[in-house]
């Protein structure tokens, strides 16, 4: 059991602090990444990141403490899973019984509690600095397979993609780690909408009322509509032009038309629009596509006027989970394990589960949970990942890893090493300096 | 048992209730990605209607009390907060305001023939059950100890609800003034959502098994506990609510990834 103890996020330009340092002198070679099986075994041709935004209870999902004492283990039961001795919250029956299907880590630490500064440092591993903010996981991911040899996108599609209703955000903005950081706008993902019905949309058409795939006979007249509004900003006509080259590709148009999969399949993934999303991510992996992000909702907030009810339960946490966010992600996501398992994808595909961070083990005044980056977990499924393992430990009460504290820049540096972008590759491009491949889970 | 399904749209909902002398079904549902409505659907099943077809913010949990001439229902009025919004016969609006910043009530239910309503709340270290009068004042607590308690439920003076004290949830009751409480179930796993029937002799729950929802009934005299429906037909069943004569269950059962509101004629 390795303790290292607290730590302080490093900073963008990927110069470390204190304990990192430390742990990197007494075991060379440990945080310079892709070291043990994982970079020995197949690259991905797929990463799926399921961004429950808001931050999950880790306590009342994946790592329940049915000892502690009342005031930190909450009202639900902890149910047996396919792995002997693991125990999940009754709230993810489904998840349960394919816990011989992936793996948790249940040591991950953020080192903030704000929402937007966790998502920035969750997303890219380092918090917001003087000198910018770092491009995300999926921004590097696509950069660096670009910069791959051998390496062709024959998706028709961008090698970065969102599927949610845009950039995350809490009540006072988006959260900036979530594109491209100082790389520009040109490497934030390229979204596409999805609603509870399946309709997928593409954001950079959306403003030509009328524009749809069905009615683009007439491609010069196409063309001037889009000349037409491109006199926006760069980045808007940048995301237009991609949009264009969509529409004009049958291949991805096809990877993003849900109304291909049979009805059955449809419903697998549930009414909802993070289960459509999750399928529409199935088909880009089908496509080829090597970074998808589907976010579980656009705001963090589970009850704000004008938000879409995201992990954030501040008030009714022993309601929410319940009612709403559990059951939601208790069909959608064993849905994609098991699609993706079916059609034989799912060793070529990495799916990664994870929010901000966790909620606060002890019960708030409130009767729920409030922000707690000191302890959280993550669940991976497939790309080598040997499943049935339990990564990490966190003490009796949840409140921090009792095992070596996981950073989310090990997460991108993980999913970055198993796409095939090496350390030489993240050398060469300056990003996740200090991250190691989570060699663990592999 | 007959099963109808009165909706089909697929939508996430919740909380059915009966609607006194309309004949009708109350619900909450998914109308928007950012909104939570109040809806109702005739009791045979059919079209459905919102009933507040102007509300730009999330309604739910919507009660009557006996005769229908009142109502109330939760609505999230800012930033994690909920206002208990209670309306008479002639839509006169009362608010019971359980604070500003992250505040809330959950669960209201009229008491009979006494003039207040009860909610689930948070206080004293956990969450409680309040009530307060018609007029959102006058607010006081009705239970205390450790845990959680929800879906407080009321008939003749008394109230069932779920309470986490001992452990998971599991049933209580208790009298209108938080004397004489009294476990009911003993179980593994969540009993919760409890209703009673209108004989006041026996009670319908939600009881989670292994993660798995099914309906059980417990007879108050000796609390025998015998399985009531267990939905094998349904991907998940939960939030049960009697009709008003207590001859059907109304119920959210999902198949085939869509949530719908359906009767159970017992």
């Amino acid at each position: 059991m390795l303790h290292i103890g607290s730590f302080l996020a490093p900073v963008c330009r990927g110069t470390n602090r204190r304990s990192f340092l430390s742990m990197a002198s007494g075991l060379p070679g440990l945080l310079s990444g892709g070291l043990l099986r994982a970079e020995e075994i197949r690259p991905v041709r797929s990463v799926v990141l399921l961004w429950l935004w808001g931050g999950p209870s880790h306590l009342d999902t994946f790592d329940p403490k049915p000892h502690a004492p009342a005031e930190y283990r909450g009202p639900f039961a902890a149910i047996t899973t396919r792995v002997p001795g693991l125990r999940f919250s009754e709230l993810l029956p489904n998840l349960a019984s394919r816990a011989n299907q992936f793996s948790l880590v249940r040591s991950h630490k953020n080192h903030d509690a704000d929402h937007l500064k966790a998502g920035t440092f969750g997303l890219t591993g380092f918090a917001q600095g003087a000198d910018g903010v770092a491009p995300s996981f999926g921004a590097i991911a696509a950069r660096g397979l670009n910069a791959t040899k051998g390496f062709t996108n024959k998706s028709g599609l961008p090698s970065y993609m969102a599927v949610g209703r845009g950039n995350p955000r809490d009540v006072v903005g988006p959260v900036r780690g979530y594109g491209g950081g100082n790389w520009g706008t040109g490497h934030d993902p390229f979204q596409v909408g999805c609603s509870w019905q399946g309709q997928s949309d593409l954001p950079g058409l959306t403003l030509l009322p009328g524009l749809t795939p069905a009615n683009l006979g007439d491609r010069r007249r196409l063309l001037g509509a889009l000349d037409e509004a491109r006199r926006g900003t760069d980045a808007w006509a940048q995301t237009n032009q991609t949009a264009w080259n969509l529409l004009d590709n049958p291949q991805a148009r096809s990877a993003l038309d849900l109304s291909r999969e049979p009805e059955a399949v449809r419903q697998r993934y549930g009414a909802t629009a993070f289960g459509q999303g999750c399928l529409l991510a199935r088909r880009m992996v089908e496509a080829g596509l090597p970074f998808i992000q589907v976010n579980f909702s656009q705001y963090v907030e589970a009850m704000t006027p004008n938000t879409d009810f995201g992990w954030d339960t501040h008030i009714y946490n022993f309601e929410l989970l319940p009612d709403r966010l559990c059951p939601l992600l208790d069909r959608a996501l064993p849905a994609l394990l098991d699609d993706l398992t079916e059609r034989g994808l799912l060793d070529d595909t990495l799916v990664l589960a994870m929010g901000e961070f966790g909620r606060s083990p002890r019960i708030t005044p409130q009767a729920a949970r409030d922000h707690w980056p000191r302890c959280y977990t993550s669940l991976w499924a497939g790309g080598g990942v040997v499943p049935g393992r339990v990564i990490g430990e966190s003490d009796s009460r949840g409140e921090d890893p009792v095992t070596e504290p996981i950073s989310p820049i090990h997460v991108g540096t993980t999913l970055a090493e198993r796409l095939g972008v090496n350390s030489q590759i993240r050398a060469e491009l300056g990003v996740l300096r200090g991250g190691r491949v989570l060699h663990e889970l592999f | 048992m007959n099963i109808s399904r009165l909706t089909t749209d697929g939508r996430v909902k919740a909380d059915p209730r009966w609607m006194p002398g309309k004949n009708r079904v109350a619900f909450s549902i998914q109308e928007s990605p950012t909104l939570l409505a109040l809806a109702s659907v005739p009791e045979q099943g059919g079209a459905s209607e919102r009933l507040h077809p102007r509300a730009t913010t999330s309604e739910f949990e919507l009660c009557w009390n006996g005769d229908g001439s009142r109502l109330a229902f939760l609505q999230n009025r800012g930033n994690l907060n909920l206002k208990l919004v209670l309306l008479d016969a002639s839509g006169k609006e009362s608010i019971f305001d359980p604070g500003g910043g992250f505040a809330g009530v959950r669960h209201p239910a009229f008491l009979p023939d006494s003039g207040r309503l009860i909610f689930a709340q948070p206080a004293a270290g956990g969450q409680q059950v309040g009530s307060c009068d018609l007029a959102g004042q006058n607010h006081r607590l009705i239970t205390s100890g450790p845990g959680i308690c929800e879906h407080p439920a009321p008939w003749g003076g008394w109230i069932a609800f779920a309470s986490s004290r001992e452990g998971v949830f599991q049933l209580y009751t208790c009298r209108e003034d938080g004397s004489q409480l009294r476990r009911l179930t003993r179980h593994p796993g969540s009993d919760t959502h409890p209703a009673w029937h209108p004989s006041g002799k026996w009670l319908a729950f939600c009881r989670r098994t292994e993660g798995r929802n099914q309906f059980f009934r417990i007879q108050l005299d000796s609390l025998t506990v015998q399985p009531l429906f267990l939905g094998e037909a349904f991907e998940r069943i939960d939030h049960l609510a009697f009709t008003g004569n207590g001859t059907s269950l109304l119920f959210v059962g999902e198949k085939g990834g869509g949530q719908d509101i359906y009767r159970l004629d017992l």
